[in-house]
């Protein structure tokens, strides 16, 4: 038993966010009540954010294998391939929590955190995206607040990935009332490797050594993981008391790392690499010994100290930014520490591998604490959930801002100009989206994002998530948003390879939060199934609800990879010639039901949105991408929050060009046809000839041409109009946001 | 033709300037702590935060070891060219005459600009016509160019104001809407924007950016325009 | 957070020369104050002289925003050379010594 001058009791473990059964646990894991250093590696461990409690056994009910899968769920980053011999590694991340208490470092380490899971695996990092949420920022509800967590947020992102050299390429923001005390920041990011050059996090080889490398340690985040993201933010919790426990981010140590990382790989020096994230050195060394089924033994006195005086345990949760472990050979460490002083980074040896199975830390000479590595990471109890559906409304209506009879004109201008739909042009302005020089559509060209590779074939990616829609159907909306990725990857050309996803939910103790998890992944599943677009890897994020403020929307982030042949074909969404023809193409049924508009009018949200044929709208995916591929289209643009009026509008803004076309008897009613919302719909534009060819292959209507200065719309009865200025005007809205 | 691209801890545009440069001519990157131009016709300073911006932006890159060598260089008439935070390093290092300070916005911002060539004659633009608009993005919170009134006039009556940006596309507040400058001789010059981020029809769509390193080709190599 | 009652710990670090012995100069700490030259627009001092009335501050005028460098030193003869060189572009920005004394023992 290791010698320690206290002993926690079962409170301090309440405390620390275990329940008294894993107190218990524990005690029998230790065969005996465990010390301090004990219950605080156990407590972190044990944690939701760690151990995914309520949520491990539903994620595996996801697909997570496909032709193209190189690496799935479960490393640091999921990896697909993308044809000579390269993968590309991607997936998604939240920093919800410390973002709420401080938005600019709490994006700015949830970029740094994000990339090191990438250049973990040995892929370069090649490009970053964000999907964030706020509470409402409109003059109708001017929150500080929220305006005050964007502004951090932006600029966070863009100072750690532009500092990185990784460039931003896309990215969503919603504002909604249930993310006012809840924000969420999600980062996702895409890195490029070498099928072969690949690296586990596995560690092996009983005496091989433990290479710590980066930032020195200091006392960031200590505690964060589970005090912070599994509690729910209280409101009586002043952000003062919270600060200490959020992390500061260094981009250029980051950059020194990734660069030492990727050329200690490059010259084989190492066995395995893990990156420090939640819960430091706790989590790295002992998921490293559990994958690779070995124990490890720590020297805590050999790590380098930013603070004077830090306590084993300190050091042990600590969540100093920018550091790396690795597994090395005992004759390779003075060569891992050569190169570790070219790029400027500290390095030491803090540890051994060992065939013990038990996870060792020591203080010098003196064993501070011993725990059986599969009783810290595999023997985390795993919890049902409790699914209820509600029988009641969840969610306040959202406030009205706009009159319930407004003509369709004024309708326009305000869906376009409301804060969901807006330009997001002063945002992205902040975001370095060029360095590497691969982009070939940048924000604002394309439904998605579009990398060149070497040898000019393309990759696309897209990330999106309709939080309100879930809400109103957790099934069918998280279908929408695996089909929404898929359509903006077809409006490029690209056909889908992979998907990542970072579950956004309130506290799945709660039977309705249960339900909408469970709901929201089985559509997950099934979308993925049937789009052929397996799961590679993602995040959970729980508890994402405030004690009298309620959960956030139900908000399951998707992001997906896919690849196009010819990255010179890249689709954009722009008009591009007057006198092209225009077409709603795929089978298209808007509804009113849980829309943009809907919501301008404070409606309430429906419960359950229309059912949908998956494979009706994957087809007319099919049909759009190889039409973008052989050129037959000028554009493609799919059509989402505003309906098809607020597409035509999109299109006519990107291309500079007007257009005239009719909108009539697609739905239900005027205002239906023009801002009816629904999956698979595209706004296309091209010869006739294409778009006749295209109509062999998914329902294709022509509605119009391309031309003049202003976008008219004939509705059957009546008409609105109104000039590209007079659209530039309200899409330019989030402008005073960022003076 | 060889160019030398200069590598520090935190470049970031450091492989764009080097494969933009390989279309024109050889290229190979120089490390911060060596001394050995290897042969290098004309050195390249590429952008990024070099050492985390951390001061002020390039005060420390500025005395790196191969910054001794090519400050060396330019006195001889070496052909120096410094994009966006090289343009910072080569004003800290007195190459270049004035200071690059924070954006009136405050804001790092990444646009598309319009850049006028105001002087076609020099080492750097003599691929250019005069008065040519040149289309090339420029990304940078740290890119207010400043002398005093003074300095300014000298520069204008010896031709070292070499870009300005068109009207409407100064961003930063740089003082007569400056973008790019050269020092005296001529034979060193820096600009914020970034030539090596238009050199490709396919990425980004304008290929004005070639032209700079074209013409430094054309200096090197003693073809005249 | 809660406060473990752990030992405490002292973390080793070489023992600083004492300089005083050998009858040179102790090592002095120093404040540099760096400030945007008079006359040069300061976007930040205006944001921050902007943003003050809206959290309630009255009569706040003329904000600069600088930096602060604060550095041990053994010998001050170098202080104006290293502020010159690299604490400061002379060009653009004043600096200004405020303060010097003995530094304290770690």
């Amino acid at each position: 038993m290791p010698d320690s001058a206290v002993l926690p009791t079962a409170e301090d473990a309440l405390a620390l966010g275990l329940t008294p059964e894993e107190y218990d646990l524990v005690c029998e894991k230790q065969e005996g009540p465990p010390n301090l250093l004990e219950l605080a590696m156990y407590s972190l461990l044990w944690s939701e954010h760690c151990a995914y409690k309520h949520s491990k056994k539903l994620l595996r009910t996801l697909p997570t294998e496909g032709s193209h899968v190189v690496m799935g769920p479960g490393e640091n980053a999921g990896a697909v391939d993308v044809g000579n011999g390269l993968v590309c590694a991607f997936k998604v991340e939240s920093h919800n929590h410390p973002s709420a208490v401080e938005p600019f470092q709490g994006a700015a380490t949830g970029v740094g955190g994000i990339l090191r899971d990438i250049f973990a695996i040995g892929a370069r990092p090649i490009a970053v995206l964000d999907s964030l949420r706020f509470g409402e920022i409109s003059d109708a509800h001017p929150s500080s607040r929220s305006r005050y967590l964007l502004d951090g947020a932006v600029r966070g992102i863009g100072h750690y990935g532009n500092s990185i050299g990784v460039p931003t390429i896309g990215g969503e923001v919603y504002f909604e009332g249930p993310y006012e005390q809840n924000c969420l920041i999600n980062a996702m990011a895409l890195g490029l490797g070498e099928r072969e050059r690949l690296v586990r996090s596995a560690a092996a080889g009983s005496g091989n050594t433990l290479v710590l490398f980066g930032a020195r340690t200091g006392r960031d985040g200590i505690g964060g993981a589970s005090v912070l993201a599994s509690a729910e933010l209280g409101d009586a919790d002043t952000d003062e008391d919270k600060r200490p426990t959020v992390q500061v981010g260094d981009p250029f140590e980051e950059k020194k790392l990734l660069e030492c990382s990727l050329e200690l790989l490059e010259r084989g020096l190492i066995v395995a690499l893990q990156d420090l994230g939640a819960a430091g050195l706790t989590s790295s060394a002992a998921e490293m010994a559990s994958k690779g089924e070995v124990g490890i033994d720590l020297d805590v006195a050999k790590i380098p100290l930013r603070e004077p005086g830090m306590q084993p345990f300190e050091v042990m949760v600590s969540e100093s930014q920018e550091r790396m472990l690795c597994v090395v050979e005992p004759a390779n460490v003075e060569a891992v520490k050569a190169l570790c002083e070219k790029w400027e980074v500290n390095s030491a040896a803090i540890g051994t591998v060992t065939m013990t199975g038990r996870m060792r830390v020591f203080d010098g000479e003196e064993l501070v604490g011993d725990m059986p590595v599969r009783a810290l990471v595999d023997d985390c109890p795993l919890y049902d959930l409790k699914p209820e559906k509600p029988t009641a409304p969840i969610y306040a209506p959202p406030v009205a801002t706009l009159a319930a009879d407004t003509p369709p004109r004024e309708a326009l201008l305000a869906l376009l100009g409301s804060p969901n739909i807006a330009s997001r042009r002063p945002l992205f302005e902040q975001y370095d989206a060029i360095v590497q020089s691969r982009t070939v559509r940048r924000p604002e060209q394309a439904d998605a994002a579009v990398l060149a590779l070497e040898d000019e074939s393309g990759l696309a990616v897209s990330i999106d998530c309709n939080g309100r829609r879930v809400a109103a159907d957790p099934y069918t909306g998280t279908v929408e948003a695996v089909l929404e990725c898929a359509a903006n990857l077809a409006c490029v050309g690209a056909e889908p390879l992979g998907t990542t996803n970072n579950l956004n939910f309130g506290n799945p103790e709660k039977g309705h939060i249960a339900w909408q998890l469970t709901e929201s992944v089985r559509g997950l599943g099934e979308a993925c199934r049937a789009l052929e677009a397996p799961i590679v890897g993602g995040n959970v994020s729980l508890y994402n609800e405030g004690a009298t403020s309620g959960p956030i929307y139900p908000t399951p982030v998707i992001g997906m990879v896919g690849r196009l042949p010819d990255a010179r074909k890249a689709g954009r969404l722009g008009f591009v010639r007057a006198g092209d023809a225009i077409a709603l193409v795929g089978p298209f049924v808007p509804s009113l039901a849980a829309s943009e508009l809907a919501k301008l009018h404070g409606e309430a949200l429906p419960d359950g949105l229309e059912e949908i044929d998956i494979e009706a709208i994957r087809n007319a995916q099919i049909a759009v991408r190889e039409a973008v591929r052989a050129g037959g289209l000028a554009s493609a643009h799919d059509i989402a929050e505003g309906g098809a009026a607020v597409a035509l509008a999109e299109c006519c803004l990107a291309g500079g060009l007007g257009a005239s076309v009719e909108l009539a008897g697609i739905a239900a009613g005027m205002m239906a046809n023009l801002f009816g919302e629904g999956p698979g719909g595209f706004v296309v534009s091209g010869g006739e000839e294409e778009l006749r060819a295209l109509g062999e292959l998914a329902p294709v209507r022509v509605i119009g041409t391309v031309g003049g200065a202003a976008l008219s719309i004939a509705l059957g009865e009546g008409s609105l109009s109104a000039t590209l200025e007079e659209l530039t005007d309200a899409h330019t809205s989030l402008r005073e946001l960022f003076p | 033709m060889k160019f030398g691209v200069i590598q520090f801890p935190g470049s970031c545009d450091d492989l764009d300037a080097l494969n933009a440069a390989k279309r024109v001519g050889d290229a190979e990157l120089l490390w911060h702590g060596e001394r050995d131009l290897k042969g290098a016709d004309a050195i390249v300073v590429p952008g990024g935060f070099s050492y985390g911006d951390y001061l002020r932006a390039g005060a420390i890159a500025r005395f790196a070891p191969m910054m001794e060598t090519v400050i060396d260089f330019a006195n001889d008439g070496g052909h120096v060219l410094g994009i966006c935070n090289g343009f910072q390093v080569l004003c800290e290092a007195h190459l270049l005459p004035g200071a690059l300070l924070g954006n009136a916005n405050r804001r790092f911002t990444s646009r598309q600009v319009e850049l006028e060539v105001l002087n076609s004659g020099g080492s750097f633009t003599r691929a250019c016509a005069l008065d040519e608009r040149l289309s090339i993005p420029a990304k940078h919170s740290w890119g207010r160019y400043y002398a005093d009134p003074q300095t300014l006039a000298a520069m204008d009556n010896a031709g070292q104001i070499v870009l300005r940006y068109a009207p409407g596309e100064n961003f930063n507040g740089s003082v007569h809407d400056i973008a790019g400058v050269s020092n005296e001789r001529g034979n060193v010059f820096g600009l914020m924007p970034h030539p090596e981020h238009a050199v490709d029809e396919l990425i980004g769509g304008s290929t004005d950016g070639l032209k700079i390193f074209e013409s430094m080709r054309m200096t090197v190599e003693g073809v005249h325009a | 957070m809660l406060g473990w009652n752990g030992p405490e710990r002292t973390h080793d670090r070489p023992r600083r020369l004492d300089h005083s012995d050998r009858g040179a100069p102790s090592v002095m700490r120093v404040r540099v104050l760096i400030r945007p030259k008079a006359g040069i627009l300061d976007p930040q001092g205006e944001a921050v002289e902007r943003a003050l009335p809206a959290l309630g501050f009255d009569g706040v005028t003329n904000v600069q925003v600088g930096r602060l460098v604060e550095l041990d030193i053994e010998d001050p003869w170098q202080l104006e050379s290293i502020c010159e060189r690299l604490l400061a572009n002379p060009l653009v920005e004043d600096y200004e010594i405020v303060s010097m004394e003995a530094a304290g023992k770690r």
